[in-house]
């Protein structure tokens, strides 16, 4: 019943209702999927398996499992962009490729801070003197 | 002299003057406070409890509160975060993604899904 390549539904937690692969056997219980869920360890008592099966070696990896799910007609939910934004952000910035963030600072730096306008003064009015200590 | 305290059952309990307590909405709790006094306190009723949508079993990871209370939790620990978490219990939510997974792939039809999960287990 149970062998590498075939195809299963996930029915319990978060992956619930995606397809996957089975990638490899672990033990009795526990197999290796890997697919439109994430690649982890999981009870075949929480796959639905499905008669269809991929011809995938044990431990292929992701991009293979990928490429034979979409041979057996199934529709490959990509990540979400913004996701991988930050995954490339976070790479770039640990290479030091990635320029300065953007903050307040930075911005003033590059136009220079606006300065402050004088007070008008009008020409007959004087400062006020200033108050003398008492000694 | 001593203080005179109120004896059980004698009390008479007087509906508070503020127009806001004169409903039945919020639940009333007759307390004997400190002082001997029984006084009636107010506070909001609970929300009924949380059943699956299918058996009518109640769920579990579904906090049970006013919406104020159950917005400051984290948004982790107010909802199952599988598919139909939190309005299917997990035995149903089983069986309807298997006839969904079988559905999709042929093995069955349309005909062999019961009426009551139809709703469910059919994508639109």
């Amino acid at each position: 019943m149970i062998s590498v390549g075939k195809l299963c539904v996930k029915l319990m937690g978060r992956d619930a209702g995606k397809e996957c692969l089975i990638v490899d056997i672990i033990d009795k219980t526990f197999v290796l999927i890997d697919g439109n869920t994430r690649r982890r360890k999981c009870n075949s008592d929480h796959l639905e398996i499905l008669p269809q099966k991929a011809d995938i070696k044990k431990g292929a990896s992701h991009e293979e499992v990928v490429k034979a799910l979409e041979k057996l007609g199934v529709k490959i939910i990509p990540k979400s962009p913004a996701r991988e934004k930050k995954k490339v952000e976070e790479t770039q910035a640990k290479q030091g490729l990635a320029g300065p963030k953007k903050t307040k600072k930075g911005f003033f730096r590059e136009k220079e801070a606006p300065k402050k306008k004088p007070l008008l003064r009008l020409p007959g009015r004087k400062k006020p003197a200033q108050s003398k200590t008492k000694k | 002299m001593p203080k005179r305290k109120a004896k059980k059952g004698i009390a008479k309990l007087k509906m508070s003057g503020r127009p806001r307590h004169r409903t039945k909405s919020l639940k009333q709790i007759r307390r004997r406070i400190p002082g001997g006094r029984t006084v009636i306190q107010y506070k909001h009723k609970k929300h009924s409890k949380h059943v699956c949508a299918v058996c009518r079993e109640l769920l579990h990871g579904k906090p049970r509160g006013r919406p104020i209370e159950i917005t400051k939790l984290q948004k982790s620990k107010r909802v199952p975060e599988r598919p139909f978490g939190g309005m299917l219990c997990s035995k149903c939510s089983r069986k309807i993604q298997s006839l969904r997974a079988k559905l999709k792939f042929g093995i069955i039809t349309k005909d062999d899904i019961p009426v009551s999960i139809m709703k469910y287990v059919v994508i639109k």
